[in-house]
């Protein structure tokens, strides 16, 4: 929507964009001050009419999104942000607000100021630096945080009325980098980027996302400007790529070389990876709580797959919580002493992989800190050296004669096991679905390029295979027993749901999923086992009321899809403008259901087999002996898929669903089952 | 896991608003602030009983919670120039799952108080303990305003009348990370407030004393009386969903509200408004000249009293114009509608639209905005609206008054004693007509004449008759003529399956009126995204096109939707068979109510409604019904106020079917339930459901088929009676 530069603090994956300036709810307090509106936002509240292509309705438009930067001998970092927007309609009001990043006692906030120009003609409103909030940007898991946003409201503003504002900041984060985004869901009249340099110094940017635009240079070679004009908004559709924004931009700052400042050059991934290693490896100490938590987690163990399972155990056992000090050293790459992460017993992601390598260290293994890039439809680009990384994990060096099935082989340090700190669920082993197959830098000063991290199969990654028995009653009611062994993130998902719900709540999680297909349900509590090849078991015994239609006591229609009803991912809307981005699914059913005495099934519907370039799904009816037996098999591959390939998706997703909804015709006559007209639904027990 | 005696910004506005009404009629005080000294001392652990050290849960909420507030103290002390703000709490941890929350401690500060003293303790099952400082916790300024006038007063009135803060807020916090079942956690703080800087106050603070986990044992304290007698502040204290508190007096000079066992809250659909269900304790703080007691409603009335008459007394002019108006009208009701008519379609609501061409007004001007002026200028605000349609009535010789209320959707049966007189915070017309009190809202823009919203229906009203002020509730009603969401289907039924047609839909009365607040801002395309969303709620697969929406955004009219419909998957094959259901746009349905487990609040419906669907679907050539079963009526109006009916003709000649069906919900006014009646009501919607979701086989052989046969109902399941709607009146 308006340009900021995305602080490339590492941060978990649940929390990655869930700050945005437009969460900020606090009002500013209007002071009328004497300032006059600068020429710039009275030449952009001029501009006429955007055209109607690019504005229909939108509530607002963005007649200027511009970003200045001046970068000084000494590496001063001083960066102008430039805002503008018109309410274009009502419920546009809502836009006429600013918003910039900055780390506190760090970042200098040199000026900030506003204006409101009333579409009326009456005299502008202008605000100073006092009326703009400073607000820490936290979430729930933010114990501390030094990241700031100086934010400012207009609360007055009406259909017509220019907004404008103007916000100059100096940087010390000494990474000379930093990440940009224009348009959004507005559409923008003007973007701007900005860069000048001294003499001999040069900006390197990278069109992340949108196509690549080329700089205006001048004649000294002194400014380098990105212009765009007239960027059409984008439609926020469901699983599109992050970020939302139709151009994204990374930018590095690169000195002479031999050039003594704070910002370092970096041309090639080996310089980044010991930059980082020089940030990050101080942090990796230890202490005799290390020592004492190690020498107690690996007693008695001798299979070092064993000590390395406790000790990641431990390291994910960890509370996730940030606590963000000192932001302006690294940019938010540098952990917190590994020693102060285990005393207080929490951190967040790069905290938890820095300790983690401290405590291998002192269990005789070596490892590093991996840094990667996650987010829907995210990947870094191998081909710009730089920061583009948002979440840090852990490199395990396999010491000989431990093997494992998802290593890889390193040039450098050997066989290598990825393994994630964080996420709390996912065991020593494998990996979080978001990271499978991306690009890592493992952090180290021998480090040269980047690491493809290990690919699963859908069935390793989100896999369910689960078995149920069904006993119809003579009343119409059913009884049921399912057993569903998942793996990967299902595993994961049971692992978290087993430790964190309370007996009621999963109860009320299995009813939920029963529901879509049964009428009063009633479920025993489950049993679950947490398998030691990473799979989870859960055993789940559960009754029905009733189950499928009775037509005139001579039929009974059924769905044998009890847990899978409606769970085929449907994309209705004919186009799509952005890519998809669709995750592994591996879900495989069989249901038997023994048919009662007597009946039979009219006829067997017909075997499903489909496969297209995204999955394949099959599903066939059997009889085996006396009972009715329904094998469904849906796999999924993850990708991105472009626009021009979504309808084939759609239509591949289409034929599934259509197959999936068979209903069997099962002839009750000579059966003792019949419609239970007397049962009154009052009397079942629910307690 | 806090209680939470801050003013949350919702209740803040409360507090404001209220606050600035009541500095129409008195003296607005000023008090000179006195800087708050540092009064910390060192905290002092209190020992834990022996039988509390290793506790296991007493109850089955315990057990379930995973952890339990064994003793929850809180206390305010007022001093010279403010208030001292005590809070204690000792929770022990049952389960694992538990230890994340329980170890979370967060001290929200709203500057400029001051926190000036916390700390924490955990103590082992073993008996070993350790204790956590004010240094240990992590401090943050969360929002950090700047240096405007108002900020020392805490909060302000920003232009849209909204209060916010101002002045910013702290948060200290600290994270324990290596709890076990067995652990006892205790923590304190203590904020400092300079009341002073206020320069006069009259407000409640509504103190949610729920937490996620149950509470054995709480108390709280209102302390010395030092401030109230220097500086003329009074207090009250009172409390509302704690059916065990106690208030007593406390050494002469404090009050102390205890209450045990409270439980844990869980949020539920179709759930009371918070204030009937949440625990809360509610404070009262005033200076003196602000001369009515909070304990006491007979000066508040007498004040309404007054306050009611003189705001809507009609001029001349309004006199004039109310004979134009209801020249002619033969009736009360005749001249009403009209007065109605005229102020919503001739005073633009600025509350809800954009100010007429060539009318500007400044966020004062609004404020300041009388009937006489809004008249003039052809606009105002909902309030101002509902003050003119009342002294135009009272012009009209009718015995018209305004009414104070809550806000919308809140205390629907609230101890209104309890909240107090503040939380009467809204104007309402309310006429009376042979001996009964009607009540209008033409400050609500889409609410048609007669009708009012389904979130007013049923709350609490206090006006005044006869000199005297009076409670009274509003009416719930259920118009299964007017609230009416109507939906016609004609479809077109293929071999493979797929469904075809176009569908109308007709919203009036209360569909009507959330159409149009909900889409009051929204652009066209958010508006058809909408449309396409409700289908695709229920039919993920649903291909919508052509989508129109007639709104001239007159009361009187109803609000249509048309659009094309597409379901590529409607029917399943089975073998030569075709099987589909009856019920087109409910044939995916799921039943309201899915959890088996115990519910813990009423349950309350959104007001009355009807739906009605008929749908005729073509069925493809060369096909008839396999079978003729139609679903069963569902009835319990008599006993739940919920009817389903279907009726399923087959028509030969045209080889289609058509389904007639309607479910009304909140008949005879019924719209609460008790806890209990979860599960037959959930037996209800099942049925409904099954209805609902009931379908037709059709196989490949032409031939006669009569219509459905219905089968014979099934017994009516017990259900309690509904509960009244609202509390006997009071003052």
């Amino acid at each position: 929507m308006r340009p900021r530069l995305e602080p490339l603090f590492f941060r978990s994956p649940q929390i990655r964009f869930a700050i945005s300036v437009a969460t900020c709810l606090v009002t500013a307090v209007m002071t009328k001050a004497s300032s006059s509106p600068p020429a710039w936002l009275l030449q952009d509240a001029s501009l006429p009419p955007m055209p109607a292509a690019l504005h229909e309705q939108n509530q607002a438009e963005i007649l200027r999104a511009e970003v200045t930067i001046t970068i000084s001998e000494q590496g001063e970092w001083r960066e102008v942000q430039r805002y503008a927007v018109r309410v274009r309609h009502p419920g546009g009001e809502k836009y006429t607000r600013m918003g910039v990043g900055f780390v506190d006692k760090s970042d200098e906030i040199v000026a900030a100021d506003a204006w409101l120009l009333p579409a009326t003609g009456k005299r502008p409103t202008a605000y100073q630096r006092k009326d703009w909030a400073n607000i820490a940007e936290m979430n729930s898991t933010t114990l501390y945080t030094d990241i700031r946003w100086l934010t400012h409201i207009s609360t007055t503003s009406a259909v017509g009325d220019v907004y404008g504002g103007e916000v100059t900041v100096i940087r010390r984060h000494n990474s000379g980098q930093g990440q940009l985004t224009f348009g959004g869901e507005l559409p923008l009249r003007r973007g701007r980027l900005a860069v000048q340099v001294p003499s001999g110094w040069r900006p390197d940017v990278f069109w992340l996302k949108g196509r690549t635009v080329e700089p205006r240079v001048s004649a000294d070679g002194s400014v380098w400007t990105w212009e765009l004009a007239d960027v059409p908004a984008i439609r926020n559709e469901l699983w599109a790529p992050r970020p939302f924004a139709p151009y994204y931009v990374a930018l590095k700052i690169q000195p002479p070389s031999g050039t003594s400042t704070v910002i370092p050059r970096l041309e090639t991934w080996a310089d980044f990876a010991q930059w980082n290693e020089r940030l990050i490896q101080p942090q990796c100490d230890t202490s005799a709580q290390i020592k004492e938590t190690v020498a107690r987690l690996t007693a008695g163990l001798t299979d070092p797959w064993a000590k390395l399972e406790a000790l990641a155990r431990f390291a994910q056992k960890q509370t996730y919580i940030q606590q963000y000090e000192n932001s302006g050293i690294g940019f938010g790459y540098r952990p917190r002493l590994a020693s102060d992460v285990l005393r207080a017993g929490y951190g967040d992601c790069k905290d938890k992989a820095n300790l983690m390598e401290a405590l291998l260290r002192e269990a005789g293994f070596r490892s590093h800190i991996a840094i990667v890039l996650v987010g829907i439809g995210r990947s870094v680009q191998p081909d710009w050296p730089g920061q583009q990384f948002n979440h840090a994990i852990t490199a395990i060096e396999l010491p000989d004669g431990l093997t494992h099935s998802g290593e890889i082989t390193h040039p450098v340090f050997g066989r290598l096991l990825f393994f994630d700190p964080t996420h709390p669920w996912v065991p020593l082993g494998e990996l979080p679905w978001y990271e499978h197959g991306g690009l890592a830098l493992i952090v180290s000063d021998r480090e040269t390029r980047l690491t493809r991290l290990p690919d699963f199969t859908p069935e390793q990654t989100w896999g369910s295979d689960t078995r149920i028995d069904l006993t119809l009653l003579p009343s119409g009611a059913l009884k049921g027993a399912l057993i569903e062994l998942d793996s990967g993130e299902s595993a994961a998902e049971d692992r978290a749901r087993a430790h964190l719900a309370s007996p009621a709540a999963k109860r009320d999680y299995w009813v939920k999923r029963i529901a879509r297909s049964l009428l009063g349900i009633q479920v025993a509590d489950p049993v679950e086992e947490d398998k030691t090849d990473g799979r989870y078991q859960t055993h789940l015994e559960f009754s029905a009321r009733e189950f499928g239609q009775f037509v005139q006591d001579k039929f009974l229609l059924v769905r044998l899809d009890l847990l899978t009803r409606n769970t085929v991912p449907v994309f209705p809307a004919k186009v799509r403008a952005q890519p998809l981005v669709i995750r592994p699914v591996y879900d495989a059913q069989e249901v038997w259901l023994p048919l009662p005495p007597g009946s039979a099934v009219t006829e067997l519907p017909k075997a499903s087999s489909l496969v297209s370039d995204y999955g394949r799904y099959s599903c066939e009816y059997t009889m085996v002996k006396d009972t009715l037996v329904f094998k469904r098999s849906l796999t999924l591959r993850a990708g991105t898929i472009p626009p021009e390939h979504y309808r084939a998706l759609q239509t591949f997703l289409g034929e599934v669903a259509k197959a999936e909804a068979t209903v069997v015709m099962i002839q009750l006559q000579g059966s003792s089952v019949t419609a239970d007209h007397t049962a009154t639904p009052a009397k079942v027990v629910t307690n | 896991m806090l209680l939470h005696f801050t003013l949350a910004p919702a209740r803040l506005s409360f507090a404001v608003s209220f606050h600035r009404l009541m500095c129409r009629m008195v003296p607005f005080v000023v008090l000179i602030a006195w800087p708050i000294g540092n009064l910390s001392a060192a905290h002092r652990w209190e020992k834990i009983p022996a039988e509390q050290i290793g506790a296991k849960p007493e109850t089955s909420e315990a057990t379930e919670a995973g952890a339990e507030v064994l003793l929850a103290k809180h206390r305010l002390s007022f001093n010279d120039s403010g208030i001292t703000n005590e809070d204690f709490h000792r929770t022990i941890v049952y389960d694992e799952r538990a230890a994340e929350s329980v170890g979370r401690i967060k001290i929200t500060v709203n500057l400029p108080a001051v926190l000036n003293d916390c700390g924490a303790r955990v103590t082992r099952a073993d008996g070993t303990v350790r204790e956590y400082e004010m240094k240990d916790f992590s401090r943050t300024k969360a929002v950090e305003r700047g240096r405007g006038g108002a900020a020392r007063s805490g909060f302000a009135v920003d232009d849209n009348d909204h209060a916010v803060l101002v002045s910013g807020v702290e948060l200290y916090q600290l994270a324990i990370t290596d709890l076990r079942p067995g652990d006892l956690v205790e923590y304190y703080h203590r904020i400092d407030e300079d009341m002073g800087a206020r320069n006069g106050y009259a407000g409640q603070r509504l103190i949610q004393v729920q937490e996620p986990f149950p509470i054995r044992s709480l108390s709280f304290t209102i302390g010395s009386e030092v401030f109230r007698k220097n500086v003329g502040y009074e207090t009250g204290l009172s409390w509302c969903n704690l059916p065990n508190a106690t208030k007593e007096k406390d050494g002469g000079s404090q009050l102390v509200v205890r209450a045990t066992n409270i439980p844990a809250y869980r949020r539920e659909t179709d759930a009371l408004p918070d204030q009937d269900i949440r625990a809360y304790i509610i404070l009262r703080l005033a200076s003196g000249n602000f001369s009515f007691s909070f304990e006491n409603w007979k000066e508040f009335t007498n004040y309404l009293a007054g306050e009611a008459r003189s705001l809507e007394r009609p001029t001349s002019a309004m006199k004039k114009l109310a004979a134009q108006i209801v020249a002619g009208a033969g009736t009360s009701d005749e001249k009403l509608r009209r007065l109605y008519d005229y102020c919503q379609k001739n005073v633009t609501n600025y509350d809800y639209e954009d100010l007429p061409d060539g009318v500007h007004l400044s966020n004062a001007e609004r404020r300041e905005l009388t009937p006489t002026t809004a008249l003039e200028l052809h606009c105002g605000s909902a309030t101002v609206i509902t003050r003119i349609f009342v002294a135009l009535a009272r012009a009209s010789g009718l015995d018209a008054t305004l009414a104070l209320t809550t806000r919308s959707n809140s205390m629907l049966r609230a101890d209104r004693a309890a909240f107090g007189w503040e939380f009467m915070n809204e104007w309402v017309a309310a006429v009376q007509l042979d001996g009964k009190w009607h009540y209008y809202a033409p400050g609500m823009r889409w609410a048609p004449f007669g009708q009012l919203y389904w979130q007013d229906q049923g709350t609490a009203v206090l006006l005044v008759q006869n000199g005297k002020a009076v409670w009274a509730v509003r009416p719930v009603v259920t118009d299964t003529v007017n609230d009416v969401r109507a939906r016609k289907g004609q479809f077109k039924l293929s071999e493979q399956g797929a469904l075809t047609g176009t569908v109308t839909e007709t919203l009036s009365g209360q569909y009507a009126m959330s159409w149009r607040l909900r889409n009051k801002v929204r652009k066209p395309a958010n508006i058809t995204a909408f449309v396409r969303a409700e289908v695709r709620r229920e039919f993920a697969s649903a291909e919508l096109s052509h989508i129109t929406i007639e709104d001239d955004r007159d009361n009187t009219h109803p609000v249509l939707l048309h659009y094309s419909l597409r379901v590529p998957d409607f029917a399943t094959l089975a073998g030569g068979r075709i099987i589909f259901g009856h019920d087109v746009l409910n044939a995916r349905a799921t039943p309201r109510y899915t959890s088996a487990e115990p519910r813990l609040q009423p349950i309350r419906f959104q007001g009355g409604s009807t739906v009605h669907d008929r749908m005729e679907i073509e069925l493809p050539e060369g096909y008839e019904l396999e079978a003729g079963d139609a679903p069963q009526p569902v009835d319990y109006a008599d006993k739940a106020g919920i009817k389903h009916a279907v009726v399923l003709v087959y028509v030969p000649a045209k080889n289609l079917i058509r389904s007639d069906s309607t479910l009304s919900i909140g008949l005879n006014g019924k719209i609460i339930f008790p806890a209990k009646s979860y599960a037959p009501l959930k037996a209800v919607f099942e049925q409904i459901n099954k209805a609902q979701t009931h379908t037709l086989v059709l196989k490949p052989k032409p031939g006669h088929v009569s219509a459905p046969a219905v089968p014979a109902a099934t017994p009516a399941p017990e259900i309690e009676q509904p509960e009244e709607v609202g509390n006997a009146p009071e003052a």
